[in-house]
């Protein structure tokens, strides 16, 4: 037998043949909070024994703990769901907010259907006999301590578990290697009731330990006792808001372009709903399919449905362990709408069916028949073919603070039906279904660029670009000149100016001609200086960040990224726009006086950073990925 | 051998901690396994028990004016957060073993970088001793901004002060709406003073009447590990 740990983020054994376990359980649940209390419990009722670790001294994790008491997507229905309610519907009944009611809710049914629980306890190491995981090395009260199991469920939320047994996985987006920004949760009072906010604090990589301590002390060191929107701070929640951390490389990924590819899995475990989650500004350095989606369309903050294969749970070459947490085998992008409470719940549910089926049968979990949980899913309404919903238009309130009225999208595949939202602000549906077309909608979009109808010749021009056509060239060109800012409305947040996606198109379409255009954004210390960069109800100035500058900023040094990365004789033009730009801290003091260690002053850091990475990376004779 | 070195390693990101860390500056480590740090009073929704408060080091009587300018204890956290900013702290540490060395102490902690081997000169404890605790609290915190809590023997678990605690809400709430529930106990200690045994020093901040005077404590407990 081996002691699988981690040594420097480095998994690493030791041989531990002499290893006489504390205790052995059918299963043990690494994590007790959103999904892993709801697994514990679902396994617990099934009547096996189960040892569910725990390193805070409450259940439900980031939904009790950390605050995040609701989340606006996700669908019911299942097991692990009703369980979830069933523990909302008793904690509804004290008088205190429903975070703090259900540590004792969740709690009480866990420890009911006769779960082991053990708080301050957290994985240090698992045993392993050959590529089976047999058993966990723990710290606890008591000293640490080693137990035996036959299934290992790791609900880490950072697939702690799975890291330490050698499980491969990713991390960070292309470009800079970076998560989502993190929140420090604070818990106000605000009109008689108590509220959470999410202050964005900055981005951490959640695997390293010190990185992670320095962010969490920063992020609570610069909150402030009241905020203007809000009453009075009651306190910071004690976990972390991690928004993106590691993910497992498991026996079937679900990712967005095979989504949107409509390539679909064959064994769903349920269907997710929610939109791909962006929350930090430099979406510029995201994924080209995530601008495309984003930006380049517009369309955000729309939800569509996916499903989800079960086997995201299982790691490749490791037996008796799923991950059954945020840390599923899921790319970035949707990783951050595989992430919703009910997602959890569902996860969850998954992982206790897989582990009953393989403890009943005594088969490895990657053996269990998916026929069998498929028929458990769908009976418990965890798999249900209603959910698989399409794309809608969905949420409370829309882009105006008007209430939303859900609508679901239909792409277009008529050329000829795309002139009419191109007239309109709300373009998206359009842009998105030129982009499906390809070249077969170019003849129709080229007589749009003569329209007399501002709206309709700049959003043909984004149609055509998204088509890949470069007819439209000087219509983005000419919106960029005129700093166009004018916001698009087809989503309830999120929504981009005009001027941005122009930038971005003209990026992704590698226009040489746009280098001069673009490096005088960055450059000219006088472009701050520019009417629509002054604060505004939108963008107001107490934030002491200038958004929509920082826009048009982000997006021409990404656009300028791609066009070097395509024309390599203007390498060395750009080479030196960068230079200029980011030579001294000047530009970063026109973008923000937000404090080093806060979200803002990384987003603007990571323009000069991206800059240097693309300049080195040329002069490697390497291009820059995004 | 060693990963890293420190002349003092402090178990428990506490007050008390904060206050030798402010002493010993980079020269100090905190290892905590909570992700949150001086639980002891600001996770404990602790009121101050003692009316005067009299720091006598430079940077107690500092600390001291800071919190002075906030309205609750509750409302000086970020001002307590702010004293570990630029330390070396760990958090969500686990603590794997401690082994007596021939100048000072061999830890091995587990972080999610995972284990790291500490040599420290000098080991404070910071946290409170189960054998000193004589009597525990659950406080909650009112929209009022009154504080109650539910009194229970030292032996009680978080499970048991929850179970306790959902039992006694309709006369603890009294119609109140309850804003938040602590995350640690409100402890009181037999004995909090410094001692040292096997070799390691102990200093429990939960002990102390007040942040100010667990920090003040911590600050002169590391002044003097620190020679001066």
């Amino acid at each position: 037998m081996k002691l699988a740990y981690l040594y420097e983020k480095n998994a690493c054994t030791r041989d531990v043949a002499d290893t006489v376990f504390d205790g052995s359980f059918d299963a043990i649940v690494c994590g007790l909070g959103t999904a892993g209390s709801i697994a514990a419990a679902l396994l617990a009722e099934k009547g096996y024994r189960v040892l569910g670790l725990e390193a805070f001294n409450c259940v439900g994790g980031i939904s009790s703990a950390g605050g995040i008491e609701i989340h606006y997507f996700g669908l019911p229905g299942g097991r692990g769901h009703a369980l979830a309610v069933e523990a909302d519907k008793m904690a509804a009944e004290y008088p205190m907010p429903l975070a703090d009611g259900r540590r004792i809710t969740l709690e009480k049914l866990l420890l009911e259907r006769g779960a082991t629980v053990c708080y301050n306890s957290a994985a240090v190491g698992v045993y392993m006999e050959k590529d089976r995981v047999v058993g966990v090395r723990a710290a606890t009260p008591e000293g640490v301590r080693s137990y035996g199991c036959r299934v290992l469920l790791d609900c880490t939320a950072e697939g702690h578990v799975a890291r330490m047994a050698g499980c491969d996985g990713y991390f960070g987006r292309t470009s800079d290697g970076q998560a989502q920004p993190f929140t420090s949760v604070v818990s106000m009072t605000f009109g008689g009731k108590v509220g959470y906010i999410n202050l964005d604090t900055g981005r951490v990589d959640p695997r390293d330990g010190q990185a992670m301590s320095a962010a969490i002390i920063d992020g609570r060191a610069t909150q402030r006792p009241e905020y203007p929107w809000m009453h009075k701070v009651i306190r910071p929640m004690p976990l972390p808001g991690i928004r993106e951390g590691w993910r497992l490389d498991a026996m079937e990924m679900l990712t967005a372009e095979d989504f949107f590819a409509g390539r679909y899995t064959a064994e769903p475990g349920y269907y997710s709903y929610s939109d791909i989650d962006k929350h930090g500004e430099d979406v510029a350095f995201e994924s080209e399919l995530r601008g495309d989606w984003k930006v380049g369309a517009n369309v955000g903050a729309w939800n569509f449905s996916v499903p989800v294969p079960w086997k995201v749970i299982l790691p490749k070459r490791v037996d008796g362990l799923a991950v059954v947490c945020r840390a599923v085998g899921v790319d970035r992008e949707m990783a951050s709408c595989v992430r919703m409470l009910p997602d959890m719940y569902k996860l969850a549910e998954i992982g206790a069916e897989a582990a009953d089926i393989a403890l009943s049968r005594d088969i490895p979990l990657r053996e269990i028949p998916y026929g069998e949980l498929s028929a458990r899913l769908t009976a418990s309404g965890c798999l249900d073919p209603a959910h698989d919903r399409g794309v809608w238009i969905d949420g409370k309130a829309d882009f105006d603070g008007k209430p939303l009225q859900p609508r679901k999208i239909e792409w277009i595949t008529e050329p000829e039906a795309l002139a009419e939202p191109l007239a309109t602000l709300c373009p998206g549906i359009a842009i998105w279904s030129a982009k499906k077309m390809g070249y077969t909608c170019v003849p129709v979009l080229r007589k749009l660029l003569a329209s007399a109808d501002e709206n309709t010749r700049k959003h043909a021009a984004f149609a055509l670009a998204a088509a890949g056509s470069r007819e439209g060239l000087s219509i983005l060109r000419e919106t960029v000149w005129e700093r166009d800012a004018v916001m698009l409305q087809d989503c309830r947040k999120y929504n981009q100016h005009r001027g941005p996606m122009a930038i971005y198109h003209l990026g992704r379409l590698a226009d040489a001609e746009s280098v001069e255009l673009l490096g005088g954004i960055l450059t000219d210390p006088c472009e701050v200086e520019r009417e629509i960069y002054a604060p505004s109800d939108r963008y107001p100035a107490v934030r002491g960040f200038r958004v929509l500058y920082f826009h048009f900023m982000a997006q021409s040094v990404a656009a300028l990224v791609r066009i070097g990365n395509v024309h390599e004789s203007e390498r060395g033009r750009i080479a030196e726009i960068f230079r200029t730009a980011f030579a001294d801290g000047t530009y970063a003091a026109r973008l923000t006086n937000r404090p080093p260690c806060s979200a803002e002053a990384n987003y603007v850091r990571n323009l000069k950073n991206i800059a240097e990475k693309a300049i080195q990376g040329w002069s490697d004779g390497k291009e820059f990925a995004f | 051998m060693f990963d890293e070195r420190c002349e003092v390693l402090i178990l428990g990101a506490t007050v008390a901690a904060a206050g030798i860390l402010a002493a010993a500056g980079q020269k100090a480590v905190i290892v905590e396994s909570r992700p949150d740090a001086g639980y002891e009073f600001f996770g404990a929704l602790r009121t101050v028990r003692g009316k005067h408060i009299s720091p006598v080091t430079e940077q107690g009587i500092a600390l001291h004016k800071r919190f002075a300018a906030r309205d609750s204890l509750r409302a000086c956290t970020p001002l307590f957060y702010a004293c570990l900013q630029g330390g070396r702290v760990y958090l969500s540490a686990q603590v794997l073993d401690i082994s007596r060395q021939e100048d000072g102490f061999a830890v091995t902690i587990c972080d999610a970088s995972g284990e790291r081997r500490i040599f420290a000169q000098h080991l404070v404890d910071t946290r409170a001793e189960a054998r000193y605790i004589t009597a525990k609290r659950l406080n909650v915190l009112f929209m009022s901004g009154r504080v109650a809590g539910i009194d229970l023997p030292a032996e009680a678990d978080m499970t048991e002060a929850r179970r306790q605690l959902a039992e006694k809400l309709p006369e603890l709430a009294a119609g109140e709406e309850i804003v938040a529930v602590a995350d640690e106990f409100d402890l009181t200690l037999a004995d909090f003073r410094t001692l040292e045994y096997d070799g390691i020093l102990r200093i429990a901040s939960a002990g102390y009447a007040d942040p100010i005077s667990a920090f003040d404590a911590g600050v002169l407990l590391g002044e003097e590990l620190m020679g001066r």
